[in-house]
């Protein structure tokens, strides 16, 4: 033992690569630990910049990043949407519409042919900060919904900056009502309190949604307004008929339930969304 | 000669085990490289089917993805990818058991971290069934308590007069919910707060003056006074304490505590060593006289919980049981593992005699989730029995059946309600 200690002595890369092996299976393990406090937002607030709280999560070793979390954007009947694509904004959808989106990216969107504000757009933006793990096959089925009301519109319309934190209600000390149909349960909080911290609270945040900007600011050079457009996979719609829906022409982990607030949506209106490449 | 070999050999060790870990290290690297969708065309010889579901069969490029997993098929074409990069490596990061690629899914199925059980995570599945947090105790009145919500029993009385309590399995249903939290702000706030954030990085600057602090290291001249501390000669002063007879003397002085067992607490008498034998034998005759008190003689497991007398037993009764166990068998399943807030699931619980005794009392209690409204004059029994549903004071449910004949031995049972998930 005493030459073994010698030894050591002797080679000080021996410490150096026991500490790079160390650090090497230290740091998955690390990042794949489950830690409810990992996902607290201890530091960040749901008033930060666009962005700020989703990457600080990737950075504490979050989700992997990478994974395409599919999102339900759901808005009043006959609006339409669109997101950004190549710096750019694609074709108009019908809402709702699921999109996978990117863990810590931003996400534009442009609403129009909003009921009762025929002519005017908004443009919120989708930040999705963590993601949920349903069961394989299923995750278009159980995509986290987004809940565009005509009240926030009209708020953002007149001025107003809404933020809206989305959180995975905590199962253990559930609200005990019903979902409210066409709308999305909300806690409405006082201008200094923090969102991001109230839904800590009561569950596990999973996007925030903020809703404010009428004009687009389109710049080329930066893409500040777009997010530099990050990539975005949109998820099949169902095809819907104009009579006799049946049940084979919805494909696999689509809920027909979603589907039948939904107005049939024409070839020219499901034409393809162009996505981008990122180098 | 040897010692040089070994150094040689530790070096050499020690730079591969170098180079292993940087290699090493670029691992996740490559695994966080640049991501990119797939560029699917219907005019490629060969789309990838396998992962891929287009959302109009006869209408040009459709780029639009799904996540419907693909049957599974033995002699399927290897996809071609027609874009630039692949997708994310799914099942080759992960190492899991299939190797399916999915879209959009990085793990493989019921993927759960390590040294975590499934299912995982907990915060996205509603529980029913099972005896979890604490556990469920049944009074000789049939009185529950501890039945927490989303327990599900049942208790039965044996032959022999015992009350049984039989948990069924736990099933766990994927039905995350999702809230929001809304502020409401001024537009111009945004503005405000954007520009703040680009200012935080010249603030840096302002850690330097924190450097100042080396000015101590002018404390370490005061390592010069160690010339003052000869401490080194109140050595001799301490070989005082080796001195024998004044430990001897605290020897004495721990005795003269001793009479605080007795009667002597307050008689501060000096006690020699010659009394301790007395104090002893008292101690002893105390004791005695309490064990007395105790009681010697139970039947079976029910334990006196107060003692009013000292009433001994006189007489002894002899009960003959017949030999066998009284078990039960309850298994609660679900229509589906997985709701979406306002579905409907249909729960069944099956029940059967096992034992080789009847059983008798046989009770199934289900406390439902808060996440789950039974569904009015739904619950059905195939057995004779009463049904209720109690209201509890977290508006959660507690439904109760209970079968009013004895149930024999291979007898079986079921009872089917429905619930809507919240």
């Amino acid at each position: 033992m005493k030459r073994l200690l010698q030894n050591l002595k002797l080679s000080p890369l021996l410490y150096v690569a026991l500490i790079c092996i160390t650090t090497v299976f230290a740091l998955p393990t690390a990042a794949q630990e489950p830690s409810s406090l990992r996902d607290r937002h201890f530091r960040d607030s749901g008033l930060h910049p666009p962005g700020q709280v989703g990457q600080g999560l990737l950075s504490r070793g979050g989700p992997i990043p990478g994974y395409f979390q599919p999102i339900e954007v759901r808005a009043p009947q006959g609006t339409q949407l669109a997101f950004v694509a190549n710096g750019q904004f694609g074709p108009s959808l019908l809402a709702p519409t699921k999109a996978g989106m990117l863990i810590g990216a931003v996400y534009r969107m442009k609403i129009t042919n909003i009921p009762g504000l025929e002519g005017v757009e908004v443009f919120p933006s989708i930040e999705v900060i963590n993601r949920i793990y349903p069961p394989r096959g299923l995750e278009a089925k159980f995509a986290i919904p987004i809940q565009l009301s005509l009240r926030e519109i009209k708020m953002a319309v007149q001025g107003f900056y809404v933020t809206r934190v989305i959180y995975l209600e905590d199962p253990t000390n559930p609200i005990p009502v019903d979902e409210p149909i066409g709308r999305q349960r909300t806690l409405d909080i006082s201008y200094t309190e923090d969102p991001l911290h109230v839904a800590d609270k009561l569950g596990r945040p999973v996007a925030i949604l903020r809703i404010g900007s009428r004009y687009p600011q389109l710049n080329a050079e930066t893409g500040r307004f777009m997010f530099s457009s990050p990539p975005i996979q949109i998820i099949a719609t169902p095809l819907l008929p104009a009579a006799n829906t049946s049940a084979s022409t919805t494909p696999a982990g689509f809920t027909t339930s979603a589907s039948t607030n939904v107005a049939p949506i024409t070839r020219a209106a499901a034409r393809p969304v162009s996505f981008p490449i990122p180098r | 000669m040897r010692s040089k070999h070994h150094r040689l050999h530790l070096r050499f060790a020690s730079l591969a085990a170098l180079v292993l870990s940087l290699t090493a290290c670029n691992l996740p690297q490559q695994q966080m490289r640049p991501l990119a969708t797939v560029q699917i065309s219907d005019t490629s010889p060969a789309a990838p089917q396998s992962t891929v579901t287009p959302a109009a069969p006869t209408n040009g490029p459709i780029q639009q993805i799904s996540y419907q997993q693909p049957p599974a098929t033995t002699n399927a074409a290897p996809a071609v990818k027609t874009g630039p990069i692949a997708r994310i490596p799914l099942s080759a990061e992960t190492g899991g058991p299939t190797s399916i690629v999915h879209p959009g899914a990085p793990y493989p199925a019921n993927w759960s971290p390590p040294q975590i059980s499934q299912p995982w995570p907990e915060d996205e599945y509603v529980y029913q069934g099972g005896d979890s947090r604490q556990q469920v105790n049944v009074a000789p009145d049939h009185s529950i308590h501890n039945l927490d919500e989303e327990d599900t029993i049942v208790h039965y009385t044996t032959r022999d007069g015992k009350i049984a309590i039989q948990p069924t399995n736990q099933i766990p249903i994927y039905a995350p919910r999702f809230s929001s939290v809304r502020h409401i702000g001024g537009a111009s706030q945004y503005l405000h707060r954007d520009h703040a954030s680009g200012v935080d990085n010249p603030l840096k600057i302002a850690a330097s003056q924190e450097n100042l602090g080396s000015e101590q290291v002018l404390q370490r001249l005061q390592a010069g006074r160690n010339i003052s501390n000869r401490r080194t000669g109140l050595y001799r002063d301490e070989s005082k304490a080796r001195d024998v007879e004044y430990r001897i003397a605290s020897l004495e002085g721990s005795q003269r505590q001793k009479p605080e067992n007795g009667l002597l607490i307050n008689t501060r008498v000096r006690i020699q060593n010659s009394q301790e034998a007395r104090l002893s034998i008292q101690n002893t005759t105390a004791i005695t006289a309490t064990d007395e008190e105790t009681v010697k003689i139970y039947v079976k497991d029910f334990m006196p919980y107060k003692v009013t007398g000292h009433n001994q037993m006189r007489s002894t009764y002899h009960y003959e049981l017949a030999e066998g166990k009284s078990r039960l068998e309850i298994i609660k399943t679900s229509s589906n593992l997985t709701a979406l807030p306002g579905d409907e699931l249909e729960f069944m619980i099956a029940f059967k005699n096992v034992g080789d005794q009847p059983v008798s009392n046989v009770t199934i209690v289900d406390h439902l989730s808060r996440r789950l409204v039974y569904i009015e004059d739904t619950q059905s029994c195939d057995v004779a029995g009463k049904f209720f549903a109690n209201d509890t004071v977290q508006e959660s449910l507690i439904l109760r059946w209970e079968i009013t004949e004895p149930l024999a031995v291979g007898e079986s049972g079921s009872i089917t309600f429905r619930c809507r998930v919240r």
